[in-house]
């Protein structure tokens, strides 16, 4: 539906028109500073292709999650093997029959399978490795990937903490936390996972997500035609068995036929519950009572860094704090989600939900090798003299003082200017006469000027 | 239970109370450092003459120097690269406040070689402790006398909660990696590389490694022979030949092989003296094992300079080889001897087809006064960085970042590139609660007719498609 769209499409269209419009600039010659030893020499980074990349794309959003990071190993010079997920049937097929059609089938195929292809593909040797999905299939990844020294970007999952302050908007707060978590029906890597709240305010929550949840998806959420389904059976029950011996403030209701789960809210959560071990995936939102930011932060701290963290306030302070003293793969105060399609920002997890970063330019960038580059001529053997053996304590002051002076722009400015100052003394001692003259001349006119005005 | 959980433990509790994170903390730290570059220099000239002979005008350009150069350099821009990063914004966000944070990623994990003792494991840790990380340190045990040195004398300059030296052997280290770091910084040999990342995804831990391989150095026939011949002398037998990104082997033609010859011995000689044993300037292999394994290499070819050896004193002279074939035992590892292979090849191609035919190395050298041809090779090949003209000089500059590719290595680092690689980037979207106008169109109920709203707000245009023109 139009959802599918604005997920899925919009994104991959973007970043496509990005890479068209500023390949030429990415993909230039980068220059650096350089040093007095290498003034007269050209010094640049310059990107390269990596070789063969593989892309293993994942189920929730399978267009995007193959197709996003395809823009930028093509845009960077590689060869691509794709790996769509094999639980999005229909994605996966429609992958593998349209995208050959469009590209170089020698350089871009599409592979199809399940686990034991995926298992054979990763003991081939690629140039880098770029995986969408759970920690535990990343570290299978990594591990196979450690075999031949290839670099990978892991984009994985974890349970993102959303912190909502006694001091914020609560109406327009649950709104969006709302949107974020039951969109794709909980089954995005970076949904709020939970919330932390003040007990004062957890049924003042409770009322105002539901509240928005009517404004969403109408009186019946099963009818609406905006409200997706869990992916299979298996996401399904281990969804639904997070549910056992909670407290169920709305929602609950599933029909295992259609794999519908009802948006839910618990409350009251405790951190030692089933429901809090795992990255929830799914459209149940818990919530944590905590006394104070500082519990909050405490609590998000001794977890595994999280792929995404919320925080509501309107208290900038608070939620400068919140963010100094935590660590996550990216961060959206006062709305969710919304990092994500703003593509000047890297994407990518830190710790457990991962490692690397993409979209935009940091897609180009990832699937590139930013080679170093220096270009000395044959000539100022006389500097490289220094260098050379047999020692001396005199070559060794002088090569530390070429080797520790770095010119900036300034500087520079500064010596070209007491250069010039040099220069200008020198050519006004050398032709004074001649400058005598000319002053003379000047004076003259201006004087002459000064009349004319007086009339 | 690993033997050093307890120090990893210490460490990641004084992570967590946020101790390393202001600027005063980690720039008092890097002076600290400074301090012990300083006032230690003797010990670290007495210590690396001890495991390996080095020539103390080396080890003051390669190992002291360039540390100050890179602690200065840190010193002068930490403030800069401290700051949030403000990117550009879409329409939906341009009341928003965007950045990039530079997070520290926690407790990292620095494993030091033994080549360059002193210099692989100080400019790591510069980057280290300015993006505000814990560091376990862990110097080679092959470098003896450093080791000791860095591990009585170090702990005395850093703060003892967030800093720490394991000495540990072979053994020791595979039990050390069994903890989880938050970042492993390891420099040394692919097959050890290998091991390493193989521990951190147990972890989902990111690493950065500096390996190496054979580097290539491609001298044509269009250049100043006495020059190149320096040059590539002085890269090649600098410490003795352990240099991971020293030239490992010579390709040109026959007639340049005639001419170089000569030139090189002539190099050799005005370095080294006659008897380059005799030489203060000449360093040793580091040890038994190392020595042995240098001197099987010598059976290739034959030696038409050098090829003695003295196995008390670990020392290989500096040997030029020739008629040394592609399959040879010289031609099958990564030398990291004062041994330099010539192969003769027809043309620049053919010199390409070999390059690549190969493992991708950490460096490659050409040498050629012409500029095509220059760019010729750099196009065509692949290699973690290239310098025309010189051996060495451009893992010097604090601006080009240093690293492999493929078996050479995965990551960079040196000056900036240090700071970013032991630094998380953090996206951070900030936004108000108020314009809650702005985001109605990306709620359900979904209608197709807002699509283009959402599109205009959000999406990048093409650059020369204004409607109007």
């Amino acid at each position: 539906g139009p959802n599918a769209y604005s997920h899925e499409i919009l994104c991959v269209m973007r970043d496509l028109i990005m890479a068209i419009d500023k390949l030429s600039a990415w993909a230039a010659p980068r220059p650096v500073q350089r040093d007095l030893l290498t003034l007269r020499d050209e010094v640049y980074i310059v990107p390269e292709p990596l070789g063969v990349v593989l892309i293993m794309g994942a189920w929730n959003y399978p267009f995007l999650l193959v197709m996003q990071p395809l823009v930028g190993a093509i845009a960077a010079g590689n060869a691509v093997v794709i790996k769509p997920s094999e639980i999005s049937e229909n994605t996966n097929r429609m992958v593998a029959d349209l995208l050959p059609q469009y590209l170089d089938q020698e350089l871009y195929p599409v592979v199809t399978g399940g686990i034991p292809e995926t298992t054979e593909l990763l003991k081939q040797r690629f140039d880098h490795i770029f995986y969408t999905g759970n920690s535990t299939v990343g570290k299978i990844v990594m591990a196979a990937a450690a075999k031949h020294l290839t670099p990978v970007t892991l984009e994985l999952g974890g349970k993102s903490p959303c912190y909502i302050d006694n001091d914020c908007d609560l109406a327009i707060a649950c709104r969006r936390i709302a949107w974020g978590k039951y969109m794709n029906c909980g089954q995005t890597c970076i949904a709020p996972d939970y919330i932390l709240c003040d007990p004062s305010i957890q049924s003042k929550v409770v009322e105002n997500i539901k509240a928005t949840l009517q404004e969403l998806y109408g009186e019946d959420v099963k009818k609406s035609p905006d409200y997706e389904r869990i992916i299979n059976k298996h996401h399904f029950r281990r969804i639904l068995g997070l549910l056992e011996g909670q407290k169920i403030a709305h929602g609950g209701e599933a029909d295992e036929a259609s794999c519908f789960i009802a948006p839910t809210i618990l409350t009251d959560v405790s951190p030692a519950s089933k429901v809090m071990e795992e990255e929830i995936f799914g459209p149940v939102l818990p919530i944590l009572p905590v006394k104070s930011v500082d519990e909050a932060i405490e609590f998000i701290n001794s977890r595994e860094k999280p792929l995404a963290l919320y925080v509501f306030s309107n208290n900038k302070k608070l939620i400068k704090r919140v963010i100094s003293e935590t660590s996550s793969g990216g961060v959206t105060a006062n709305d969710v989600i919304m990092h994500f399609f703003l593509s000047t920002l890297p994407f990518g997890g830190v710790g457990k939900s991962g490692m690397g970063a993409y979209h935009g330019k940091h897609s180009f960038e990832t699937f590139s090798h930013h080679r170093a580059c220096l270009i000395k001529d044959m000539k100022m053997e006389v500097a490289n003299k220094l260098r050379y053996p047999p020692g001396s304590q005199k070559k060794v002051d002088l090569a530390k003082f070429f080797l520790l002076k770095m010119f900036n722009k300034r500087q520079t400015g500064l010596v070209i200017l007491a250069l010039l100052g040099i220069v200008a003394a020198v050519v006004m001692k050398n032709h004074q006469s001649l400058l005598k003259r000319k002053a003379l001349l000047i004076v003259l006119a201006v004087q002459r000027l000064g009349w004319l005005s007086v009339w | 239970m690993s033997p050093h959980a307890g120090l990893v433990s210490r460490l990641r509790a004084a992570w967590l109370s946020g101790k390393t994170r202001p600027m005063e903390y980690r720039v008092a730290q890097l002076q600290a450092l400074g301090r012990f570059l300083d006032e230690k220099k003797q010990d670290i000239l007495e210590a690396t003459a001890l495991d390996m002979g080095k020539p103390p005008f080396e080890v003051e350009l390669s190992e002291i120097s360039i540390c100050r150069t890179e602690l200065n350099h840190t010193l002068n821009n930490l403030g800069t690269w401290m700051k949030d990063e403000h990117v550009e914004k879409n329409w939906a966000t341009q009341l928003d406040s965007a950045f990039i944070r530079k997070d520290p990623y926690g407790v990292v994990l620095i494993i030091a070689p033994w080549n360059y003792p002193i210099h692989l494991l100080l400019v790591p840790l510069i980057g280290a402790i300015a993006a505000g990380n814990c560091v376990v340190m862990k110097p080679s045990e092959i470098s003896r006398n450093v080791e000791k040195l860095v591990a009585e004398a170090l702990p005395r300059y850093l703060d003892k909660d967030c800093f720490a030296v394991v000495t540990a052997g072979v053994e020791e280290t595979t039990r050390l990696l069994e903890n989880k770091f938050d970042y492993i910084f390891f420099t040394g040999s692919p097959s050890v590389g290998r091991i390493v990342m193989a521990a951190a995804a147990k972890h989902l831990t990111p690493v950065t490694l500096e390996l190496g391989g054979k580097n290539p150095c491609y001298v044509s026939d269009t250049c100043d022979v006495q020059n190149v011949a320096r040059r590539v002398a002085w890269g090649r037998f600098f410490n003795a030949g352990q240099t991971c990104v020293a030239p490992d082997y010579v390709l040109c033609s026959a007639e340049m092989q005639e001419k170089l010859l000569p030139a090189l011995h002539k190099a050799i000689t005005d370095f080294y003296g006659p008897n380059p044993q005799e030489s203060p300037d000449f360093a040793r292999i580091v040890g038994d094992k190392q020595f042995q394994r240098v001197q099987a290499l010598l059976c290739s070819g034959h030696a038409a300079i050098g090829g003695e050896t003295d196995a008390e004193s670990r020392y290989i002279a500096p040997t030029v080889l020739v008629d040394v074939k592609q399959d040879d035992p010289v031609m099958q590892e990564e030398i990291f001897g004062p041994i330099l292979p010539i192969l003769t090849v027809a043309s620049v191609d053919d010199a390409i087809a070999f390059i690549n035919a190969r493992d991708r190395p950490l460096a490659l050298y050409v040498f050629s006064s012409c500029k095509k041809e220059v760019n010729q090779v750099l196009e065509q090949t692949s290699s973690g960085g290239f310098c025309a003209n010189d051996t060495i000089m451009h893992m010097t500059l604090t601006s080009l970042p240093f690293g492999g590719i493929g078996q050479s290595g995965l990551g960079q680092y040196h000056g900036r590139s240090s700071f970013e690689t032991f630094s998380h980037p953090r996206s951070a979207l900030i936004r108000g609660a108020g314009r809650e106008a702005l985001n109605t169109p990306r709620y359900p109920p979904y209608a197709p007719h807002r699509l283009p709203l959402l599109r205009a707000a959000t999406e990048t245009r093409r650059h020369n498609t204004c409607t109007l023109l």
